[in-house]
């Protein structure tokens, strides 16, 4: 099981990962959500704010009205923002819950595939 | 901050809006119009409500399974735990079939009636509806998705009229009602039974929203009203449609409207040769009018004038592209999340930049919607109804997927009887167990009045079946083996040793 630590590293990197990447921001130029993320096995919680494309803030615990909450497995948690995992595939299976517009869905995958693009 | 709420969530009315939206489509018309000639009189709408009823005992079971999880990939993940993964490649892979079953038969409609009703006969209708697809591909691509209030306004506004309407023809029809309590022949009955399924084809398509709402008895209820909504304004259109131009041909057998249809009819058979056209009965002239690929232009032509064809060029266009728009789009992400999971190929998950869309999966979704219309607009050459083996392919592999929701609600009982079920179909395993048999029968019905459906669908299975039980493992292992060779990046964690697969 992730620690609550360990969440928020990945989430530091993951913001350092997007923020970097010109290929996302251009995409996510017009994308500004609260995402809150939550790990069903234990009481990690964070939330994530991206302002036009650019990960603003990162925070321990649910803070504010979420447009996206993402709901899976503390491991699973860790390892998708470390990019060690195909977030699609745990969408599929039912073990990676979301819940949001069926674009932003796709924009949340769409953003592991541009960070760290398969082979 | 408790937990679950969305800063936006999607209402009742919307979850309404989207189903009924998505099952209105402008092939509804003709298929509404096939099913008033397999009964007699004007006794469709108990055809009409029995399909509803069905449908909505089929839509219990959807609720169900969307409840216990409430995902945009739905249907291969409720097969999958309620069976196995093959199972849910091939189910899903028929879904696909069923989809562009709708696109031909919809796209043939659509180009007749802007062929028909603007009366720009040198542009031919396989090049109204080939603009039509690219226009709407453009839109899909451009990420322009008729969403939220203004979807509501367009779909409610267009039901709406269409009810209004109807009910104006059924007020002003000349005569009386003629045996609206008496369908006739049980065979016939069934087969009308298995149209109407066609026609509320796509209402279950709502069960993506279950990541929207935060009630999941959101979805159940939507379902629920979605099926009256459809019910309602497909029963009251059909009867206006039928009562107003039965006796209009019967009245006009001669007029230049009407006389090819009489003629059409005698050709295929389904009026005898040596008929007197001036004593033609309620349900000759029913069989005549339903030889139109487009009997929904001539109900509002005879109506309205030209006002009525403007108005129902106006409603296929809505119809068409609230079900193209939504539909294509939602296709096209499950093909990006298929692609990304390994079951496509990789090509499908590419993302436009610019628009954040998954282009790839839009284009080639069109061109298999452009070649199945392709199809039809040839083989309409040699048969001008021939659109309708669509219709019934649609209905068929529709009534399939019912029955096996209905049997994959009573597998997870079983199989995780303690699992979460924010909405449980009510009565046991009864309504399941109802569902799955009728719907059962009515493939059978379906393919002993048109063999060529269980072939195709037979024929679709087996590509499916090979498709997903050979090639996706092989792909599936070449891109597990790739990520295997990727080094972790997760501190601590050795090559191998992440759930990178």
């Amino acid at each position: 099981m992730a620690t609550q630590q360990e969440i928020t590293e990945a989430l530091a990197d993951f913001r350092n990962q997007c923020n970097e990447n010109a290929r996302l921001r251009k995409m996510q130029r017009d994308w500004t959500k609260v995402l809150h993320l939550v790990a069903e096995d234990n009481d990690s919680r964070h939330t994530m704010t991206v302002v036009a494309g650019e990960t603003t803030k990162i925070e321990e615990g649910l803070v504010g009205t979420p447009d996206i909450i993402v709901t899976t497995k503390s491991e699973t948690l860790c390892d998708m923002f470390w990019g060690d995992l195909n977030p699609a595939q745990k969408y599929l299976s039912g073990e990676l819950k979301l819940k949001a517009s069926q674009e932003d869905v796709m924009r949340l995958d769409a953003i592991n595939l541009i960070i760290w693009p398969d082979e | 901050m408790a937990e679950g709420h969305l800063a936006k969530v999607v209402k009742l009315r919307t979850v309404v809006s989207t189903g009924a939206g998505m099952a209105l489509a402008t092939v509804s018309y003709s298929a509404s119009m096939e099913l008033a000639t397999l009964v007699l009189g004007d006794s469709a709408w108990i055809a009409i409500l029995v399909s509803g009823v069905l449908c909505m005992l089929a839509g219990a079971c959807f609720a169900e399974l969307s409840g216990m999880y409430p995902t945009a990939a739905g249907i291969k993940l409720f097969i999958q735990h309620a069976f196995n993964e093959k199972a849910a490649m091939l189910f899903a892979s028929l879904y696909i079939v069923v989809a562009l079953s709708v696109v031909g038969a919809e796209t043939f409609v659509l180009a007749r009636v802007l062929h028909d009703g603007t009366g720009l006969t040198a542009i031919p209708p396989w090049a109204w509806g080939l603009t039509f697809l690219v226009l709407v591909l453009g839109l899909n691509i451009a990420g322009i998705r008729i969403a939220g209030a203004f979807q509501d306004v367009l779909a409610y506004a267009m039901f709406a009229v269409l009810i209004a309407t109807s009910i104006y023809a059924i007020v002003t029809a000349p005569g009386h009602v003629h045996t609206p309590l008496l369908p006739g022949h049980p065979a016939s009955f069934a087969k009308a039974v298995a149209v109407g399924v066609f026609l509320y084809v796509g209402f279950e398509w709502v069960t993506p929203l279950a990541e929207e709402v935060t009630d999941q008895k959101l979805i159940s209820r939507g379902l629920f009203w979605t099926i009256w909504l459809l019910f309602l304004a497909y029963a009251l259109f059909n009867a206006g449609l039928t009562m107003t131009m039965a006796p209009a041909i019967q009245a006009h057998p001669q007029d230049p409207m009407f006389a090819p249809l009489i003629d059409a009819a005698i050709d295929k058979g389904a009026l005898p040769a040596g008929l007197d056209r001036a004593a033609l009965t309620y349900d000759q002239a029913k069989q005549a009018f339903g030889t139109s690929v487009v009997p929904h232009v001539l109900f509002y032509k005879y109506m309205f004038g030209g006002a009525g064809i403007v108005l129902i060029i106006v409603l296929s266009l809505m119809a068409s592209v609230t079900s193209f728009n939504a539909g294509t789009i939602t296709a096209s992400r499950f093909m990006y999340a298929l692609a990304r999971d390994g079951s496509l190929p990789k090509v499908f998950s590419r993302i436009s930049i610019r628009f954040a869309t998954p282009y790839m999966a839009l284009i080639a979704l069109s061109v298999l919607c452009m070649l199945v219309s392709i199809i039809v607009f040839i083989s309409a050459q040699y048969d001008p109804e021939s659109y309708e083996l669509f219709i019934f392919l649609g209905a068929f592999i529709e009534c399939l997927i019912y029955a096996v929701m209905a049997c994959a609600v009573i597998s997870l009982r079983r199989r995780q009887p303690d699992h979460a079920r924010p909405y449980r179909v009510p009565g046991g395993d009864v309504i399941p167990v109802i569902v799955a048999i009728f719907f059962g029968f009515l493939m059978i019905t379906i393919v002993i009045d048109r063999p060529l459906v269980g072939a195709v669908v037979a024929v679709a299975a087996g590509l499916a079946a090979y498709y997903g039980w050979r090639v996706v493992p092989r792909m599936r292992a070449k891109a597990r083996a790739a990520r295997g060779t990727r080094a972790p990046r997760r501190p601590g964690r050795r090559p191998g040793e992440s759930e990178a697969s």
